[in-house]
């Protein structure tokens, strides 16, 4: 697929869809669905903002252990920031992929995504 | 586990009967009310940088790129100062007066020192990360119920018996740091 399969609507919104995750519930629950585009594109984004949440979650939990243990690494914590502009990073990335009507894999999600997609 | 990260971090250390410590809900609405003295600060500082560098508009003021970078980190400067000798001096913000809660020491119930004051309130950024969902996440899973900052500097907030003449004085002069912020930057304004 492309920018010349795909309708200019769904590209926008299939890109809109990772960093506004409302949107992706959406098009899962409604008809936008049957579209594999959509689907494709909806499912990726979920799997995206819950890994995101996972390594959020998952790094808070880590400082808490490092910093009760030895609250002199602080500075450490900073790095979290840091992390969190890659992320931000990787979802316009992915959203900038997306609105040029392109099905690309993400390393490491995408295998799960797979299974889900069929 | 919960449990274990903070019994890890002080063993043998409890509050007096009376305190208790303070509550997510507490510490949001000290934040809130904190809010209104960075509105205040943030309006004064963005319409100062916008007389100096442009951006005043007929409502306000409306700056990109540098202008608007140096009016977030005037912002951040004077909020930091503003967190650190509070809560050295005086143990507390004016919201968290205005809520009845105060940072202390977690070693003896004391005030805090600058460097732990300094070092809570640089962690502040690393906390507030998403609606300061980070700081909710690890004030859930320690038994003194700390954020990183508290962790890094050794502090806990807890609970204080606060008279009500002073809760309510704290949330106007909160209020008055918004809406003379506000005031003085027209003020000034005028004055060009």
């Amino acid at each position: 697929m492309n920018r010349e399969t795909v309708s200019s609507e769904n590209r926008l919104l299939a890109a809109l869809g990772y960093p506004i995750g409302i949107i992706p519930i959406v098009v899962l629950l409604t008809d936008m669905k049957q579209d594999r585009f959509m689907r494709y594109h909806a499912v990726q984004a979920i799997a995206l903002l819950i890994a995101g949440f996972v390594v959020f979650v998952a790094l808070s939990l880590a400082m808490t252990i490092v910093l009760s243990i030895m609250p002199f690494l602080f500075p450490l914590a900073f790095l979290t920031p840091l992390l969190m502009l890659g992320w931000l990073a990787l979802t316009i990335w992915c959203a900038f992929r997306a609105y040029q009507g392109e099905m690309f894999t993400i390393p490491v999600l995408s295998t799960y995504t797979a299974r889900y997609l069929g | 586990m919960a449990q274990q990260i903070g019994a890890a971090a002080t063993a043998g250390l409890a509050l007096p009967s009376s305190q208790t410590f303070a509550t997510i809900m507490q510490r949001f609405l000290a934040q809130v009310v904190d809010a209104l003295v960075a509105f205040g600060v943030f309006y004064f500082a963005g319409m100062q940088v916008a007389r100096r560098f442009g951006g005043l508009t007929d409502t306000g003021f409306e700056m990109t790129g540098r202008p608007a970078a140096l009016a977030i980190a005037i912002t951040a400067a004077v909020l930091l100062a503003y967190y650190v000798f509070a809560e050295a001096l005086v143990g507390a913000t004016l919201g968290k007066v205005a809520v009845g809660i105060r940072v202390v020491n977690a070693q003896g119930a004391v005030r805090l020192s600058f460097r732990q004051a300094l070092v809570r309130n640089l962690l502040r950024f690393v906390d507030a990360q998403v609606a300061y969902l980070v700081g909710a996440i690890v004030i859930m899973v320690t038994a003194r119920r700390q954020r990183l900052g508290d962790l890094a500097a050794g502090s806990i907030v807890t609970s204080h018996e606060t008279p009500r003449a002073r809760r309510v004085a704290a949330l106007i002069v909160a209020a008055g740091v918004a809406v003379g912020g506000v005031v003085a930057s027209y003020w000034l304004r005028g004055m060009t």
